[in-house]
């Protein structure tokens, strides 16, 4: 079982899905930080500068707060439209590496060499870790990389609440975290990005069976969380709460994401997902291959 | 080993594709699978390996029913329609990815297996850019590798020259020697006739006569 787990991570992220998931999440990450850094950064800087010179004399001088980390960070910046886009491609970018290795080699017979050498379990649940695994990793790798990248010119400090310029309030989820342990808040959202990335690339396995193409398969999830989105928002708004798009993003742009809401959401997606995997495949017939 | 398929019946979409298949293999013969295009051919190698779950019937070996008491036969090499493998890996990496599934085969092993269908063990070209028969060999030295109780070979003759076709048959011939069960399916009526100790006619999902 080692050996197969070792076999399917080690594919997984040797995919080219996973290197142009890797670019795009990467590029969107670089284009913020230049962004951020042209548009908002130095502006700041400059307004910074003349508000000390001037000194008593101006009248922002004591209400000037300086720019922290997470004012800045890909995950919580909101003045570019690339958190939007990097959440918007979120479950799309988390499928391309592995999600549509089930259908790939369910089609070309590869699967069926696997599972007349080990059993079908081991087989579907390594495919899973590794579709976990390599989805997690391509939304983890350009946020961390942003958050890295952006301390080196941006000071890694907590917003202050006082300014009125941070995107959550002290009323949201883990709002003591943004405001005094930014590197904290940062790395809890990233951890939870990593597993939704897992997840989401897990969704596309679990829903092979049921596409007749690859692109459909690699797509759903972000077919499922758009049609969630705007389901929720606006048919059930009072479970807004539970909204994976919203869950996700670090910016917790709705003010409505809460602990219990994730806890209750993530239990329920692995649940769900879990069955619908497990009773989609154990049967299953290897038939023709495409 | 012995090999029984009892009452076995596929239907798919209300397509019969495997009609009370009734069956008994054991050691030390090449069975040969004789049939038109569609005729089950295939089907029944899947159903054996365990790939397909049947209607109604049931696959035993040395009376452990197939997906009932074992998931797949616990000692089987298959090539069923075309070869596939890691597309990045070369043939030597793609036989170590497999023989480490079935329990570790020695590394040389694998080497002399690869020499004996007629491929490079050293080559480093990745299976993406294989020929058509190059891909078909490595088929083939994945199923015999490791000497399993049962070889499934569906068509291995396509796509080899003359050559490898004799290296093949020699192989397959020794295996059974080694007292294994082998079950080939092949077009070549002449082929089939030279390898197999029992031809098994198959015809709408049926068996019309063995012999």
């Amino acid at each position: 079982m080692k050996q197969l787990l070792r076999n399917e991570i080690k594919k997984s992220m040797r995919t080219k899905g996973f290197f142009i998931a890797l670019c795009v999440g990467m590029s969107i990450g670089l284009f913020q930080m230049a962004w951020f850094y042209k548009n908002v950064y130095l502006p700041n800087n400059e307004e910074y500068a003349q508000v000390i010179n001037a000194g008593y004399e101006d009248t922002l001088y004591g209400t000037w707060f300086e720019t922290g980390i997470l004012q800045a960070w890909m995950g919580s910046e909101i003045y570019s439209p690339c958190n939007q886009l990097f959440y918007l491609l979120f479950p799309l970018l988390a499928a391309l590496p592995y999600g549509g290795s089930l259908y790939q080699e369910w089609g070309d017979g590869y699967a069926a060499q696997m599972i007349s050498r080990c059993s079908r379990k081991k087989y579907f649940l390594a495919k899973a870790a590794g579709a976990f695994i390599s989805g997690g990793t391509v939304v983890f790798v350009p946020l961390f990389l942003n958050f890295i990248l952006t301390a080196c010119y941006v000071p890694v400090i907590g917003t202050d609440p006082l300014s009125m310029q941070a995107v959550i309030s002290n009323k949201d989820m883990w709002a003591s975290l943004f405001f005094e342990q930014p590197v904290l808040y940062a790395m809890a959202y990233m951890a939870v990005d990593f597993m939704y990335g897992g997840l989401f690339a897990c969704i596309s396995l679990a829903v092979t069976h049921c596409f007749d193409n690859i692109f459909s398969v690699i797509a759903f999830p972000m077919l499922f969380a758009c049609c969630l989105y705007y389901g929720m928002d606006s048919l059930l708004p009072s479970f807004r709460s539970y909204n994976i798009s919203d869950i996700i993003n670090p910016a917790q742009l709705t003010g409505m994401n809460r602990c219990s809401a994730m806890s209750l959401a993530t239990a329920a997606t692995v649940l769900i997902l879990t069955l619908v995997y497990c009773v989609a495949n154990h049967k299953r017939d290897m038939l023709k291959q495409r | 080993m012995e090999l029984v398929i009892k009452d076995y019946t596929k239907i798919i979409r209300k397509v019969t594709v495997l009609d009370q298949i009734n069956l008994t293999l054991t050691g030390g013969k090449i069975y040969g699978l004789r049939g038109k295009n569609g005729s089950g051919k295939t089907m029944l190698m899947r159903a054996i390996t365990g790939l397909i779950r049947p209607t109604a019937g049931y696959v035993a070996i040395d009376g452990k029913k197939i997906g009932k008491d074992i998931d797949f036969p616990q000692s089987v090499g298959a090539l069923i329609e075309n070869p596939s493998f890691i597309q990045e890996y070369s043939a030597m990496d793609n036989l170590k990815v497999l023989a480490n599934l079935s329990g570790g085969i020695p590394e040389e092993d694998i080497r002399s297996i690869l020499e004996r269908v007629g491929l490079n063990a050293q080559e480093s070209k990745p299976f993406g850019r294989f020929s058509l028969g190059m891909k078909q060999k490595l088929g083939i030295a994945a199923a015999v590798m490791g000497k399993p109780q049962l070889i499934i070979l569906d068509e291995p003759i396509n796509a080899l020259d003359e050559y490898t076709v004799e290296r093949i048959k020699e192989l397959l011939l020794e295996l059974r020697n080694e007292d294994r069960i082998i079950l080939v399916a092949c077009h070549d009526r002449e082929e089939l006739d030279y390898l197999s100790d029992v031809i098994i006619h198959i015809q709408e999902g049926r068996i019309v006569n063995d012999r």
